[in-house]
This record gives C-alpha cells, structure tokens and sequence, in this order.
C-alpha cells in the first residue's frame, strides 16, 4: 500500500529498531495527546544474516501499513561520538565531525555515511558514523523486499521523540528531564529540554550485565537469574530474591547511578537553563526498584517508570512488554510535523495566555 | 539526524514517485473506463430514444400524408358539392313518380313504367307508358284524366283496356301512353309519395 502525502501529519509510519540484538518494528499514529493504533511486533533474528525474505516476513507479520520506513540504529551499528567542536555554521560541523570521525576510527572518510547534529548550548555535537558497506548490508535487502527507508536515525533520536511527545511546544523548551535508555545490551544517558537533546552519553552498563551479575553472586543459572530480576522489578516488598538481587546488583547500580550523576551535573556546567527535574526510566531492562531508589538517592531526583508518562499509559501492556518498543514507535513518528506544532501549539499558549 | 545516503533518499522519492503515478494512472484508467462506460450506457439510451422517435416521426408521416389525402379528398368533395349544389337539376324524375304514385288509386296496380327519349320533327321530349290493371275501366279513366290534369303530362291516351283476371278474379288490363315535352318550361311541385296515406 502506499501512503499519499496527504494524511501523514499524524499517521506515523513504519518505524523499524535495530534493538538489542532483534528487530522491533512498530507503527502508530498521534492524535490529540495520544498514541492512537499502535502496533509493535518483535523479532528476534541475527542482525548481520538478514535477507529480503526476512524482511518481507516481518513486514507481513507485523500488520502495518505503508512501506516508507524510518530505521534507528544502536551505537553497535553506527557509531556515536560527541565530539567538542567550535561555534561554526552547520555544513562546516558536520564535515569537521566527518573528519574526527574517520579520524578515531581509523577508517577513510569516503566509507563511511555520516552525519552530526549539535546538542546542547556548550558546543557540544553527536555525530554519528556507519560504514557504508554495512549500510548497504542493511538496505539493500530491505529495499528488495518493498521497504521504503526515508530516514535513518540514531536510536536515541527515537527515544528522545518517543520520551517528548507532550513536550514539543515552545514553552516545554525549559521543562527538563533526564533519561536513562538501558537495555539488554547497552544503556545510554540523555538529557531532555523540552523535545530537543541536550546531552547523549552511551554507557555500557547492560541488562545481560545485571543477570551475569546474579548468576555468579547467586550460583543459579542464567535463565534462574532472568527470573529473579524479573520478580525484583515488579514486586517492591522485601524478600529474600530480591535481596540477593540487590545484593549482586548495587555495585552496577551504584556504578551507573554515579555515572548518572556525572551526566547531570556534567550537563548543568556546560549548559545553561534550568537543570533536570525528573529521571525517566526506559529501555528492555530499564525498570528495577533497586535501580530506581540508587539513582534518585543519587541524583536527588524524582525518578519514574516510562510507563507513567500520559502519553504511554494508553498503550497497551502487550506493546509495553516489546523489546525496543519506545525507539520503534519513536521512529515511526520521525515524519511528525514537529516545527509546526511548536509554532501553532505556542499561539495557542498565547492567545490563551 | 539521517544517515541514510543521498543515492538510497533519491531510489525512495523515485520508488514512490513511481508507485504514485502508477496509482494515479491506474486511478486514471478507472476514471476513463468508467465515462467510457457511462458514455456507452447513454450512447445506447440515445439510440433506443432515436429508434423510438424515428418510429414516431414516421407515424406522424404517415399520418401527415393520409390527412393531407384526406385533405385533397375533402376538398375534392366540397368541390364536388358545390358543383352539384350550382347545378340545376333538369329532369326531377322523383317528383314524376311521387305524382304518379300519388295519382294511382288503390283499386289500380302498376306493372311497367316505361320512358323513352325521343327527339323527332315534333322536337325533343320523353314518351313514357303505364301498363297494369284495375277494378275496372271506371277507374282507369279516373286515373287517365286525373293524370291529363297534371304537369308536364301532355298527351295521355288510354291505348287499350282487356280483360284479365288476377287472383281468380276479374280484372282490366290497361296501357296507359303519355308524353313530356322538354323543349317547353313546365314545372312540377315537389312531391312526397304517399303509401296508404303515410309518408
């Protein structure tokens, strides 16, 4: 089916994560404050084997509709680097970033695809760097099976979108919260203002991490272990399991709760602007009591589920319970008009101001 | 943020370019089929209507000619009408018989009438003859000089009288000869015959 340019303003397309090893593909539309028609499906396949027949499957099964696609990508497939650049117009930052980045990788600059985009007050950019072997290992079987990509984003990018939804207006520019992306095989710190990104730290803190931990403090298998943190994040009274959780996790999330701290603080020397009033947490292994309780100590911070959001609790605990499903539905809104909904949204403040 | 390559941005546009157009072609050809259709639909109601209309128009011909016929007969027998009314009538034969009829009594029978034009040296006239029979020769001079009395009757002789008998009973046979001159202006009342005293 394909999607005429009428009707897309708020009909997202098919948002596709490259998240935790698996594909998770989505789709949703925005409507009045809310997601409206989400769909998420989650696969999990081999990344690097992935053929168009692969692909045609997952479509299929997904039950979206359309085949323009917006893909985001983990750090383990495109590069990201914030780099320290000078004040410069935005072609020269990003061919001065191209540079660095071939720079610390080693690699020749005409192989690789890239792109940098500034965040934050304090000079700094996030630039982003993927082979272009890789890219075309990616797209070209997608393009075989029907895909349409339109864009393809950095999977913080998609968080961001997915975290700031109700925050896109004008006067949520000063409205700043922190968000901590951990998933099973990476983590990633951002920090918020209003829609825009103000700091990106990747960490590699990890959810497989966590279960190695119980696993070898606890002496129980891997798959005992699964289970253990599971019931330590849903249930918050004290029992034994969730002591030996805790026991065989604080280090991790100490570790991660000071290098939350770091960002933040990291974030309010460098930026200016009011500093983070909440720490939201997402991601595949993102929600753990114990976690929750180390950071807020930490970070002397509110720290809250994403589930709680407004937005997200209109979603259903089925697409809830979807690896990556934050960064799929965040790339399936990539096409939402957001420059002219800040623009009508704040006249609307105004005249009702 | 995109890092999807310039070549892969313009192979999407055009992949959707082309899936529109070939939409919009597709949608196109619908729309044509669809007059094509419509336009055949009423093409064949135009030519039923045509058909019927033809069939008409002919009717109306035809209707049209035969009025235009009767038209020309109508005319010709307004013609004919006027002719016959401008006309005078020579002989009133009808008149003749009414006062012949009128004439006979009931005791006299009427077998031949006869009338014959003549023209010799005495000049152009009719020569008529009464044949029949009566009761008796009283009543056939009654009727012969009730008859000599009458216009244009001239000349009314009785040329014999025999006996007969009819029905077993006895009876005079008669011939009765008259002339009518046509030459000399007469006139003669017109005359109803009555039958037993009834019209």
């Amino acid at each position: 089916m394909i999607l005429f340019p009428f009707g897309k303003q708020r009909n997202g397309q098919v948002g596709i994560a490259f998240y935790d090893g698996g594909i998770t593909i989505g789709q949703c539309s925005w409507k009045n404050g809310t997601y409206s028609t989400a769909s998420i499906k989650r696969f999990e396949c081999n990344l690097s084997e992935l053929t168009s027949a692969d692909w045609r499957n997952m479509v299929a099964s997904a039950s979206v509709i359309g085949s323009e696609c917006c893909l985001a990508l983990p750090p383990s497939l495109a590069h990201h680097q914030v780099l320290r650049l000078p004040n410069m117009a935005d072609t020269e930052v990003k061919e001065a970033a191209a540079w660095e980045m071939a720079d610390r990788l080693n690699v020749n600059k005409g192989s690789l695809q890239m792109d940098a985009y500034p965040i934050g007050t304090g000079g700094d950019v996030l630039a982003l760097a993927i082979e272009l072997s890789t890219l075309r290992d990616i797209l070209d079987p997608m393009y075989e099976a029907g895909l349409q990509p339109s864009a393809i984003e950095p999977q913080c990018a998609s968080v961001t979108r997915t975290m700031s939804m109700l925050h896109r207006r004008q006067g949520d520019q000063n409205i700043v919260r922190s968000v901590l992306d951990f998933g099973m095989h990476d983590s990633a710190f951002m920090v918020l203002a209003g829609d825009s990104m103000m700091f990106y730290k990747h960490l590699d803190y990890s959810g497989n991490e966590l279960i190695h931990w119980i696993a070898k403090h606890t002496g129980v298998t891997d798959s005992q272990a699964i289970r253990m943190l599971e019931q330590s994040k849903r249930h918050d009274e004290i029992n034994d399991i969730s002591k030996a959780v805790r026991n065989a996790t604080r280090s991790i999330h100490e570790s991660i709760a000071t290098d939350a701290m770091k960002c933040i603080r990291h974030y309010g020397v460098t930026n200016r602007g009011p500093l983070s009033s909440e720490l939201i947490i997402t991601g595949s292994a993102g929600w753990n009591a114990n976690l929750a309780s180390t950071l807020s100590t930490a970070c002397s911070q509110d720290v809250l589920q994403d589930v709680r959001l407004p937005h997200i609790q209109s979603l259903s605990s089925q697409n809830l319970l979807q690896p990556g499903w934050h960064v799929a539905l965040g790339a399936s809104l990539s096409s939402l008009p957001i420059g002219q909904e800040r623009r009508s949204s704040g006249l609307k403040s105004k005249g009702a101001a | 943020m995109n890092l999807l390559p310039e070549q892969y941005v313009e192979r999407s546009k055009n992949k959707a370019r082309g899936s529109r157009v070939a939409v919009s072609i597709i949608a196109t050809l619908c729309v044509v089929a669809a007059f094509a259709t419509h336009s055949r639909v009423a093409i064949n109601g135009a030519v039923k209507k045509l058909v019927k209309t033809q069939v008409q128009a002919n009717s109306a011909l035809e209707l049209e000619f035969d009025a235009s016929s009767l038209e020309l007969q109508k005319e010709n027998l307004d013609s004919f009408i006027q002719r016959y009314q401008n006309e005078e009538v020579l002989f009133p034969m009808g008149d003749l018989i009414a006062t012949l009829a009128n004439l006979l009594p009931s005791e006299m029978t009427l077998e031949e009438l006869a009338l014959d034009v003549v023209n010799n040296e005495a000049g152009h006239g009719i020569s008529g003859r009464l044949s029949g029979f009566g009761l008796s020769d009283d009543t056939i001079a009654v009727f012969v000089s009730s008859l000599q009395t009458k216009e244009p009757f001239r000349s009314v002789s009785m040329d014999f009288s025999k006996s007969r008998t009819v029905r077993n009973q006895r009876a005079r046979g008669f011939r009765i000869s008259f002339h009518i001159d046509l030459e000399r202006p007469w006139s003669i009342a017109e005359n109803i015959a009555l039958v037993g005293g009834a019209e």
